[in-house]
């Protein structure tokens, strides 16, 4: 496959830090993500090279995910999640777990539909005997075009007792190029000058929760003491740097800024250089 | 008596509002018009340039075809109002107005397979009391209804207003004798015969 | 003619509709007709007994509002005309008003509030209106609590609900700096803040109903009008435009227009100038040049009535004021109660041949007779009076040169110019068209100052002037008024122009609320793109293109929360696709509007459905008659255009801990519909609302008397201090010379005052030639230059729903010279396709000689069909017809200062494009019978009471 593209689409937004939106190379992928028993997303890429929409079908998984900024963390976890075949009924449970979700715009339904149409899950129907519903072709775990939203008055809709998703190659890549520890690093490297900063946010969010106005309080005045923010038009706002980590995951909004796990291993890892 | 639009093509700026204005009063779904405005230029050469624009519809002929090639008595001229109109509960459909028709001012209604036209909105103004749709919505103030025998009437004040050589009327190539009058003055463009 | 005879059908509450509504859920869908299951209702009103009335009410087809009368039959509204007691409109109304009869009963009305099921698709869910307002308040107190207020911004404009006022103050109320409009610095700001800065007074724009002179019948007065870049007779069809038809023919008023549009005023026109588009500076600068070389100025009112005599100081730019000369200069005006500033400057006398004081006087009083074109020493340096810095600017403009660079024949620029300067009293009436361009300031400063230097100011017949005011002090600009824009006064905040610095200096001190004053200053401050271009004060809006780019990257903040407040942001914005591209980076977008839009259909999250025009209630002005908007019927749900901020901003404060109206907005409206009536009967000066209305043939309209109203030479009048009134501009006088931007420009006053904002360049001072960004010749690959205007069947982005309108003028029209379309072998309705870097549209060809060889001229298109029911593979309708595909905002471009300076105005017309034959794109519809679909299908929805 050709060694460069964007996950985002868009050519302008947030080149420098944002979230699902970094330039990709062949042959990057993030330690610790994948279970042991799945290929890298090298491998991978080699395995579906022959597919000729699979930049096609990335690039339309990943407007999906991003087409919705509240949303697009709780799409992509959804996919982590979904790495072994998950019942439908469990995995809306663990949705509603997700800090992110109680933003969310849609239901863990059409949060789940989405990515099934967009080939980054699969979706699979058994009967009440545990057996598999077959509709039309499938290839690879993935439903044909006409089966992904099937009308619920068909007859067989009757005997579908449970779903299961599973993340399917496309969702694989995805959640591969797209690790918030890949993002962070991204971010922390882009303009390092700021980076003393984003240390601060992480420091500060890694105890209690932060209301915004603390961390705008803990940015402000060092921020506008810097010589090239006086040089700009309008200073930077504390609030670049909650939306940059956010976007990186390295702090969550749960009634408060929080860091993740992520982030604090992030963290430590720069106390100690 | 000759009931008939003047139109003063001085201050007519084409909007079509008179189009819509009329669709509206009498009903007429898509693709149905009882007066259109067609656009007469820009002639000449950029940016030396005239243009008018002409509202048209029934010319309310003294000497209508119309009138007389129908085989039913559809066609007839109004014994009240002399205006010309359709019946169109005789009306069977068969063109020939349409036809002999100078002015290409007859629509064919296909739902109801009969000929239409300008009716100078006679449920308002055959008793005196009202004025056509497009008349009271122009939004230049260009048409003027009544009875170019009675000097008192809108119609024939804003005429007499005018030199005759700023009076026109479409070319009368068959005979009919159009009553319709336009108004066009030769500092605004000069009058192009209409082919 | 009244409501007497009140035959509204027993309404339904809010509470139970929405009971109602749930009940019948899910197939509410789109469209969201609930007359299936409003049967009941529905004919309950039925079998109430049938009845006639009219109601006197006015249009708001577009942004002039004409006064009308609407026929119920049955609650039915089955007529519309123009109200004969309407001074300019009469019994007329355009294509555009009648429309409504189509669009307030459309299949695309929406009648209750929607959730967006997914964006880019039109799916819906309709929620009640508690649950709406619920969901707008929560997501913006979310993004507030996440990322600070800054994460909220707001939007208005586009047409078909007009909501500015409300925008902004709701912005205010969240403490966001950021609100604009696509209009704004492209529309209207420019034209209509540059008169109060040269002159004090009203704009002399024709399109807003600021500019009345020229149809006062009780003395009229105008001999001669220049339309510049304005076109009534489409844009204002039946207001505006019927008053150009009756002073042209009835009152054989001369016109000129310069536009490069062949419009039907340039047809009527004495002389018409079809300059090259975004050249109007060259033949601004040439009419100076001519005027002043000629000597066709007024002499008299020239040298004592504006600031061109002034000598100007070359190091500041700014005029010398007599005491730094003289030190021990005493102003024979200076107020000793040091309020209000009157100074004195600095001249070249004639009668003593030296540079003297120049104190401000009458004429028949003054010590000195100045010269206005000198140059002499001042402190040493060799200085400029402002008429001879003007004129040096201008003399390079000859007929010659500006008819070669502007493409005009000379003779004619001549023509024109003299019929202008040698007729006894004139004006220039100034249109939309340069406010799209790159010169957007220069061109309102060059004709404004031309019309004072002719001496057609404030007086019978001029474009110039102040209506009704009357004045009893020296006139003062301040932020509290159209004059100086916003509200910045309600805060403490701006520069009182016409006080002394002691006095300003006093009044912040003394401001009550300094926490208040420093918000609303420290908004300012971080408002987008104001360092640049500071003229946003103005309107309290910030530029398009920084907010975009902050969206987009973060920097130096993220707005990310939107309420947009009307119309459709993808086929008015430039470069549509720059906007559809950001979507993704905004968390939340609430909407309302009437109908469901192209932005709707790709970025909303919830919209509010908003009253049509036939269900309002407002009142509005026809020169010196003041009519009613009334509420002839209501549908469903909808709500008067200011409700749905006041009910949100009430909702989030509760969530937000926070009691009572908050102190930081002076968000005009009421939150319910009574509350709107009461205003309309105050407005209208009756007790009641039940009384107006149902003695409409008594109260409306509310006259002023006309020897009230139509006030002129007031500048003459003696005022509180002895001396004449003057203008409210800093030097008293006309300024052709635009003092106010170049102190703008370096510190934002008067607007930010006492916040010195940072210097950005200085603002051109005087009109100075300003070339487009892409001129014919500069690229090979895009030869032709392409302009844009209305057309009179649609307003804005409005109306493109409406099945008459449509039929009519289906699809957008790209008018070409014939010669020009025979090299690319187009015919006459050809469809094309033009293109620019940005991207490709579609447009059928109108061959006409109306349009300059290697020009093209093209209307503002969408298509709501292109995700009609119907269509296989549904789209936004936005990407098809839309000249806003291929314009630019430069937010991609490495065009050097590619705005204005003052208003960052980015370039609408006058750019450069290509074109070749195309096809008739997926999803629009052309045939008559193709708009059935469109066709009124809510005639049997039930009259409904108020929501609020």
């Amino acid at each position: 496959m050709d060694v460069h593209f964007q996950v985002n689409t868009k050519t302008q937004g947030n080149k420098d830090s944002g979230v699902f939106s970094t330039v990709i190379s062949e042959g990057q992928s993030s330690e610790g993500q994948l279970a042991e028993e799945q290929p890298s997303a090298e491998d991978r890429s080699h395995q579906l090279s022959s597919d000729e929409s699979i930049q096609e079908k990335l690039s339309r998984l990943s407007k999906v995910i991003t087409k919705h900024p509240l949303n697009q963390m709780v799409l992509y976890k959804i996919l982590v999640a979904c790495k072994t075949n998950r019942k439908e009924g469990e995995l809306k449970e663990e949705i509603a777990t997700y800090p992110q979700f109680k933003s969310a715009t849609l239901d863990q339904h059409s949060l789940i539909d989405q990515l099934v149409r967009a080939d980054g899950l699969s979706m699979s129907e058994y009967d009440g005997n545990g057996n598999l519903i077959v509709r039309g072709e499938q290839t690879d775990g993935v439903l044909a075009e006409q089966d992904k939203t099937p009308p619920p008055d068909q007859d067989q809709e009757a005997s579908v007792t449970w779903r299961c998703y599973l993340t399917t190659e496309i969702g694989l890549i995805y959640i591969d190029e797209n690790t918030p520890e890949k993002r962070l690093a991204d971010l922390l490297s882009l303009v390092p000058s700021r980076n003393e900063f984003y240390l601060k946010v992480l420091d500060f969010c890694s105890g209690e929760k932060q209301p915004y106005k603390a961390i705008e309080a803990l940015l402000e005045r060092d921020l506008l003491a810097l010589p090239e923010e006086q040089a700009l038009h309008i200073p930077t706002k504390p609030s670049l740097f909650i939306d940059k980590l956010e976007r990186a995951g390295g702090i969550v909004w749960d009634d408060g800024w929080t860091i993740t796990d992520i982030g604090r291993r992030m963290l430590q890892t720069f106390k100690k250089d | 008596m000759r009931n008939c639009l003047v139109i003063n093509l001085d201050r007519c700026t084409g909007c079509d509002s008179c189009v819509a204005a009329c669709k509206f009063e009498n009903g007429l779904g898509l693709g149905i018009n009882w007066n259109r405005v067609i656009p007469v230029g820009p002639t000449g050469t950029h940016p030396d340039l005239e243009m008018y624009w002409i509202p048209g519809q029934c010319q309310q002929c003294a000497n209508a075809a119309c009138v007389s090639v129908c085989p039913t008595g559809a066609s007839y001229r109004d014994p009240l109002t002399n205006v010309v109109l359709i019946e169109k509960a005789t009306c069977i459909g068969c063109h020939y107005c349409a036809y002999a028709c100078p002015y290409g001012v007859r629509v064919f209604n296909e739902e109801e397979h009969v000929m239409e036209k300008c009716t100078l909105c006679s449920h308002l103004t055959a008793d005196g009391s009202g004025l056509p749709a497009c008349v009271v919505a122009c939004t230049t103030g260009c048409r003027f209804y009544g009875d170019l025998d009675d000097p008192d009437s809108d119609a024939s004040k804003e005429l007499a207003k005018y030199d005759t050589d700023c009076i026109h009327l479409l070319p009368d190539t068959a005979g009919t004798h159009p009553a319709t009058r336009y108004i066009l003055s030769p500092n605004i463009a000069k009058w192009k015969e209409l082919s | 003619m009244t409501m007497t005879e009140k035959h509204c059908p027993k309404a339904l509450s809010r509470r139970s509709f929405v009971k109602i509504a749930a009940a019948a859920g899910a197939a509410a869908g789109l469209g969201v007709s609930m007359s299936g299951s409003l049967k009941d209702a529905g004919k309950a009103f039925a079998e109430s007994g049938s009845s006639i009335k009219t109601v006197k009410t006015m249009c708001h087809g577009c942004i002039q509002f004409c006064a009308v009368l609407a026929t119920v039959e049955d609650g039915v509204v089955t007529k519309l005309q123009g109200d004969p007691d309407s001074p300019l409109n009469k019994t007329s109304i355009c294509i555009k008003g009648l429309n409504q009869m189509h669009t307030v009963y459309s299949p695309r009305h929406i009648l209750h509030p929607m959730r967006h099921v997914e964006r880019g698709t039109n799916k819906w869910e309709t929620i009640s209106w508690d649950e709406a307002i619920e969901l707008a308040a929560t997501k913006i107190k979310e993004g507030v609590d996440k990322y600070g207020p800054y994460s909220f911004f707001v939007s208005s404009g586009g047409g078909g609900a007009y909501s500015g006022f409300w925008a902004y103050g709701f912005c205010e109320a969240i403490l966001s700096p950021n609100s604009f409009e696509p209009g704004g610095a492209q529309c209207f700001m420019p034209r209509a803040s540059m008169a109060p800065f040269v002159y004090g007074g009203r704009p002399p724009s024709i399109a807003d109903s600021f500019l009345w002179e020229p149809f006062n019948t009780y003395k009229p007065a105008t001999k001669m009008i220049v339309l510049w870049g304005a076109q009534p007779s489409i844009s204002q069809t039946a207001l505006s435009g019927h008053g150009m038809a009756d002073l042209r023919v009835d009152r054989g008023c001369k016109t000129i227009v310069v536009d490069p549009n062949f419009t039907p005023d340039s047809a009527k026109a004495d002389v018409w100038l079809p300059l090259r588009p975004g050249t109007d500076t060259a033949l601004v600068l040439c009419w100076w040049s001519y005027i002043i070389e000629h000597k066709l100025y007024d002499e008299d009112f020239t040298k004592y009535w504006t600031n061109l005599p002034f000598l100007i100081n070359p190091d500041t730019r700014l005029p010398y004021l007599a005491e730094e000369v003289w030190p021990d200069y005493v102003n024979p005006a200076k107020d000793p109660n040091d309020e209000f500033s009157t100074p004195a400057y600095v001249c070249f006398d004639k009668k003593t041949g030296t540079i003297q004081p120049l104190p401000y006087s009458l004429p028949e009083d003054s010590p000195v007779d100045p010269e206005i074109f000198f140059t002499a020493v001042v402190n040493g340096a060799e200085s400029r009076t402002a008429g001879q810095i003007y004129y040096d600017e201008a003399k390079e403009w000859t007929l010659e040169k500006t008819g070669e660079y502007c493409w005009l024949q000379p003779d004619k620029i001549e023509e024109a110019v003299k019929l202008y300067a040698e007729a006894e009293v004139a004006g220039i009436a100034h249109g939309v068209a340069t406010d799209q361009t790159k010169a957007s300031s220069e061109v309102p400063l060059g004709v404004n100052g031309l019309d004072t230097i002719m001496g057609y100011v404030d007086k019978p017949g001029v474009t110039l002037t102040h209506l009704s005011e009357q004045y009893k002090d020296r006139p003062v600009m301040v932020g509290d008024t159209a004059a100086l824009g916003a509200w910045s006064a309600n805060y403490g905040v701006g520069y009182h122009v016409g006080k002394t610095d002691n006095w300003n200096k006093k009044r912040v001190e003394e401001f009550p609320d300094q926490e208040l004053l420093k918000t609303y200053n420290q908004l300012q401050r971080d408002r987008l793109g104001l360092v640049e271009h500071k003229g946003f004060f103005w309107q309290d809006n910030c530029h398009i293109p920084t907010i975009l780019k902050a969206i987009r990257t973060g920097e130096p903040y993220k707005p990310r929360v939107w309420y947009d407040f009307s119309g459709n942001k993808l086929a008015m914005l430039g470069n549509a696709q720059s906007w559809y591209d950001v979507l993704d980076e905004i968390d939340f977008c609430i909407c309302q509007y009437p109908m469901i839009t192209s932005f709707h259909y790709e970025a909303a999250d919830l919209i509010f459905p908003l009253q049509e025009w036939l269900e309002w209630n407002g009142t509005s002005d026809i020169i010196n008659n003041k009519f009613m908007f009334t509420q002839v019927i209501h549908l469903g749900e909808t709500v008067n255009n200011g409700v749905p901020a006041t009910r949100i901003l009430a909702r989030y404060r509760e969530l937000m801990g926070e009691t009572g109206p908050s102190k930081y907005t002076v968000m005009p409206q009421p939150d319910s519909e009574d509350g709107v009536r009461a205003g309309v009967a105050k407005d209208m000066g009756v007790e009641s609302y039940e009384e107006l209305v149902n003695n409409q043939d008594k109260y409306v309209p509310k006259v002023t008397p006309p020897d009230e109203y139509w006030r002129y030479y007031q500048y003459l009048d003696i005022v509180s201090d002895g001396l004449p009134g003057g203008f409210a501009t800093e030097s008293r006088k006309c300024e052709p010379y635009c003092t106010i931007l170049l102190k703008m420009s370096r510190t934002g006053w008067p607007f930010t005052y006492p916040l010195e904002m940072p210097a950005c360049d200085d603002y051109n001072p005087i009109c100075v030639n300003i070339p487009p960004n892409e001129n014919p010749g500069d690229d090979p690959e895009y030869p032709l230059v392409i302009t844009s205007g209305r057309v009179p069947y649609y307003h804005h982005g409005t109306m493109r729903h409406a099945p008459f309108s449509r039929e009519l003028y289906p699809a957008p029209e790209v008018k070409i010279n014939p010669r020009t379309a025979a090299e690319y072998g187009i015919e006459h309705m050809d469809w094309v396709k033009i293109s620019s870097p940005r991207g490709s549209i579609s447009a059928r060809a109108y061959l006409t000689e109306g349009e300059a060889p290697g020009q093209l001229w093209m209307e503002r298109f969408w298509n709501p069909e292109a995700y009609d029911a119907s269509q296989a593979n549904p789209d936004g309708g936005w990407r098809q017809c839309n000249i806003n595909v291929i314009t630019d905002n430069y937010v991609d471009s490495d065009t050097e200062k590619p705005y204005n300076s003052v208003y960052g105005s980015y370039t609408l017309r006058g750019f450069q494009v290509k074109i070749e034959k195309g096809e008739r794109p997926e999803n629009i519809w052309v045939e008559p019978k193709e708009f059935e679909p469109f066709m009124p299908t809510l005639t049997s929805e039930p009259q409904t009471g108020d929501v609020f």
